[in-house]
């Protein structure tokens, strides 16, 4: 049997704590688990931010609007190994309250693929990227937001927005 | 001839030696290929490549030796190893497979598709000559990639029918898992019975392919000596072998039910258990109907998914016994609630609370939160318990209104309405989604009720949203989407907005241009999108909401003028553009209108 390098290792556990963590919440929710899942990204991100200060001594800038915490978020992710690269995500403003993103070829688009398959509807998707970005701009720029996916794997990109409540 | 050979031999012109050598190909004398030969060790890649493809050309099999050396077969030229398999396997019969086979892994692809194209040959060969001692390189094919090859070769097999039988089981225990697995395949193709045994023991092997291969082949013969073991394989965790235990399990049909309900009886492994409830799916037989019933109720959602599905195949039979699952208790708990309260009688507050847990009864559901944050441990443990009896009740009524939603008829509305007052949110939801698919007036009529007064906002939207294809041309809906735009739950307000936008009528301009100037950024884009949806209707409003003392109204308004193409708006929106004190954004949207109207004027 051929062993597993580190790295990769790292990723398997890390989906399949994070695939866990979304079919809990769709054993307790049914097709809405939306809070749930929400709840377990805010916590995921504070961890994250929390352990990469820690942890490496980075510093976390806190931002004033929802885009520059997005912005802020995905340099930090890039530094810390999260994303390969800041541009696989494209941010709309479309006004202060309401910042439309792009996903190009997102790591978790197989599990969603299969919640797909399964009949969910595009609303319907807790989306682990979005959702972590709406999680980011509660803690850095202690904005409360919502979110939603619009779009998902259109020539592999997914669509949503977050907005202030 | 001479004249060629002489060009070939003494001339430094390497377009004259390429092109002499080329026409020598096509020389038959004996002369020929030793000067052919002579030229594969020319220093020039040009003149080489000319000589292999001549070789090929003059069709003297001893050149084969020569072509195979590993100056030519392995080059660094890859143009040379090209035509080196090709005119290899134009001279050379089934016993330069070998090579072609080496080629067929060669790093460049256009030697790799000649390897294959040239191995097809010859397969097709060894089939044509029906010889089964040749049936034995037919084996080798099996550890290729190609699926084309592979497939040939079987069919190869087939055609040569038992004989090869020998080989084949030999070939099982090839160390190549490539050949396992396709040698495997082929005695299922086959339909050999007495190869039960030897696929059998394929089983335990560590490659998922070849398990694969060996649950396939299992499935294709049909020998029911195979059932308790396929059955054992649907608990593989390789989704390749899972899959293909359960499209060999469908094949044996309604004769291996039996195992599998005993099977799907015992199982804790949600995986496995979804796998069994898509079998028992797609056989479809109506024994199996109560197993699958009871799990729509499972704790897993992809059980419970799964079982859904598996139900809705069986089609409109199940109806009936969906229909019984959805009864909830409805008779006074109160006198339970307060034993299981009582804190003075600690034996009769367990009773009580398991009595509630076996009434499945969703009404105790706070209660029972409440004793598992502060009740004694025991008390705890059974308030717990009593929990989840009453989830997975839930689940299972809400996954029966799923299910019926695929495959009841408008018929039996009145025996779903009760569910709209069931405590469950999760039934309710389920119950809304079910009603607009069954659609008709009496769906409508509570649709709409519900859409106004259920406490919970996620089932006003989903009723709003369901509205908008079930309820067209209903009375009420329209009223009931008006009133909405004010609701306080922003998603309900969006989904009013979308509702109106799909039925112009008039009285809806207004209340959705107030609607424009909502808090919210999506109630607003979904108001303007429905006005949009007005035309020149809307015209006259929105010239009014120029002058509206919300900025954002104004804004919409006249990027809405702008899209429409209403010129009665041209004043207007100058005027807005000349006000004092008018945002930028305003004066920007109403210019870019202005140009919009004028150069439509123009054209």
């Amino acid at each position: 049997m051929d062993k597993i390098n580190r790295e990769d290792a790292g990723w398997l556990v890390a989906l399949a704590w994070l695939s866990a963590l979304e079919e809990t919440a769709r054993d307790f929710h049914g097709t809405r688990p939306s809070v749930f899942s929400a709840r377990a990204y805010e916590h995921s991100v504070q961890y994250y931010l929390h352990l990469l200060g820690d942890e490496y001594g980075m510093q976390i800038k806190k931002a004033g609007s929802i885009r520059e915490a997005v912005e802020n978020y995905i340099q930090i992710g890039v530094a810390g190994g999260l994303f390969r690269d800041a541009h696989f995500f494209e941010l709309v403003e479309v006004n202060p309250f309401h910042l439309g993103i792009t996903i190009h070829d997102c790591a978790y688009l197989k599990s969603c693929q299969a919640l797909i398959e399964e009949g969910f509807s595009v609303r319907d998707l807790t989306c682990a990227r979005i959702g972590c970005f709406r999680a980011a701009v509660k803690a850095l720029a202690n904005i409360d937001c919502e979110y939603q996916v619009t779009s998902f794997n259109v020539d592999g990109d997914c669509k949503g927005f977050i907005e202030r409540t | 001839m001479k004249s060629l050979l002489q060009i070939v031999r003494e001339s430094e012109d390497t377009a004259a030696v390429r092109a002499a050598i080329m026409q020598l190909g096509y020389e038959r004398r004996e002369e020929v290929f030793p000067a052919l030969v002579e030229k594969l060790d020319d220093p020039n890649p040009n003149v080489q490549h000319a000589a292999v493809v001549a070789l090929g050309r003059h069709g003297r099999a001893e050149a084969i030796e020569e072509l195979s050396k590993p100056k030519t077969f392995h080059s660094p030229y890859h143009q040379i190893r090209w035509a080196a398999v090709t005119a290899v396997g134009r001279l050379g019969d089934h016993r330069v497979i070998d090579l072609l086979l080496k080629a067929a892994e060669d790093p460049e692809w256009i030697v790799r598709t000649e390897a294959v194209a040239e191995l097809m040959g010859k397969v097709k060969d060894i089939i044509a000559r029906k010889d089964v001692r040749l049936a034995r390189i037919l084996i080798y094919m099996f550890s290729l990639d190609n699926e084309e090859i592979v497939n040939l070769a079987m069919e190869g097999f087939q055609e040569m029918g038992l004989p090869c039988l020998e080989w084949l089981h030999e070939a099982l225990r090839n160390p190549s898992p490539n050949i396992r697995s396709n040698a495997a395949r082929t005695l299922g193709k086959m339909k050999s019975m007495g190869s039960t045994h030897y696929l059998l023991e394929l089983f335990q092997d560590e490659e998922a392919s070849v398990r694969a291969g060996a649950v396939e082949a299992l499935g294709a013969i049909g020998d029911k000596v195979s059932i308790e073991p396929l059955v054992l394989m649907v608990q593989d965790n390789v989704d390749k072998v899972q899959d293909q235990a359960v499209n060999a399990l469908v094949g044996f049909g309604r004769a291996a039910a039996g195992p599998r309900l005993t099977a799907l009886s015992r199982e804790g492994d949600k995986y496995a258990q979804r796998a069994f409830l898509k079998c028992l799916g797609r056989i479809g037989d109506p024994k199996s109907v109560p197993a699958l019933i009871n799990y729509l109720r499972s704790s897993y959602f992809i059980v419970r998914q799964t079982a859904v599905s598996a139900v809705v195949r069986l089609g409109p039979i199940v109806t009936r016994h969906l229909l019984a699952t959805l009864s909830f208790n409805t008779y006074d708990i109160e006198a339970l609630k307060r034993d299981a309260c009582g804190r003075d009688s600690p034996e009769l507050q367990l009773r009580a609370i398991k009595a509630i847990g076996g009434l499945e009864d969703h009404r105790a559901v706070g209660l029972l939160k409440e004793l598992v944050e502060e009740g004694l441990p025991d008390i705890q443990e059974a308030a717990s318990q009593a929990l989840f009896q009453i989830g997975c009740s839930a689940w299972g009524r809400c996954c029966a209104m799923k299910a019926l939603g695929e495959v009841g008829e408008p018929s039996i509305v009145p025996e779903i309405l009760p569910s709209l007052r069931d405590d469950s949110d999760n039934v309710r939801f389920e119950t809304v989604r079910t009603l607009g698919k069954l659609g008709g007036a009496e769906a409508v009529r509570h649709l709409v009720r519900i859409a106004g007064k259920d406490p919970c906002d996620f089932i006003r939207r989903e009723a709003v949203r369901v509205l908008r294809t079930a309820g067209q041309g209903h009375a009420g809906v329209l009223d009931v989407a008006r009133r909405l735009l004010k609701d306080p739950s922003r998603d309900v307000r969006v989904q009013s907005a979308r509702l109106l936008g799909g039925d112009l009528d008039k009285k809806s301009i207004m209340p959705l241009l107030k609607a424009m100037a909502d808090t919210y950024w999506s109630v607003r884009e979904s108001s303007e999108l429905a006005l949009l949806n007005f035309g020149l209707d809307a015209g006259g409003m929105l010239i009014e909401a120029l002058e509206s003392s919300s900025w954002t109204t104004r804004f919409r308004a006249a990027r809405l003028l702008g899209e429409i193409g209403d010129a009665r708006a041209v004043p207007p929106l100058k005027a807005a553009l000349n006000r004092r004190r008018e945002r930028k954004d305003v004066r920007q949207v109403a210019l870019a209108s202005l140009e919009k109207l004028e150069s439509a004027v123009k054209s």
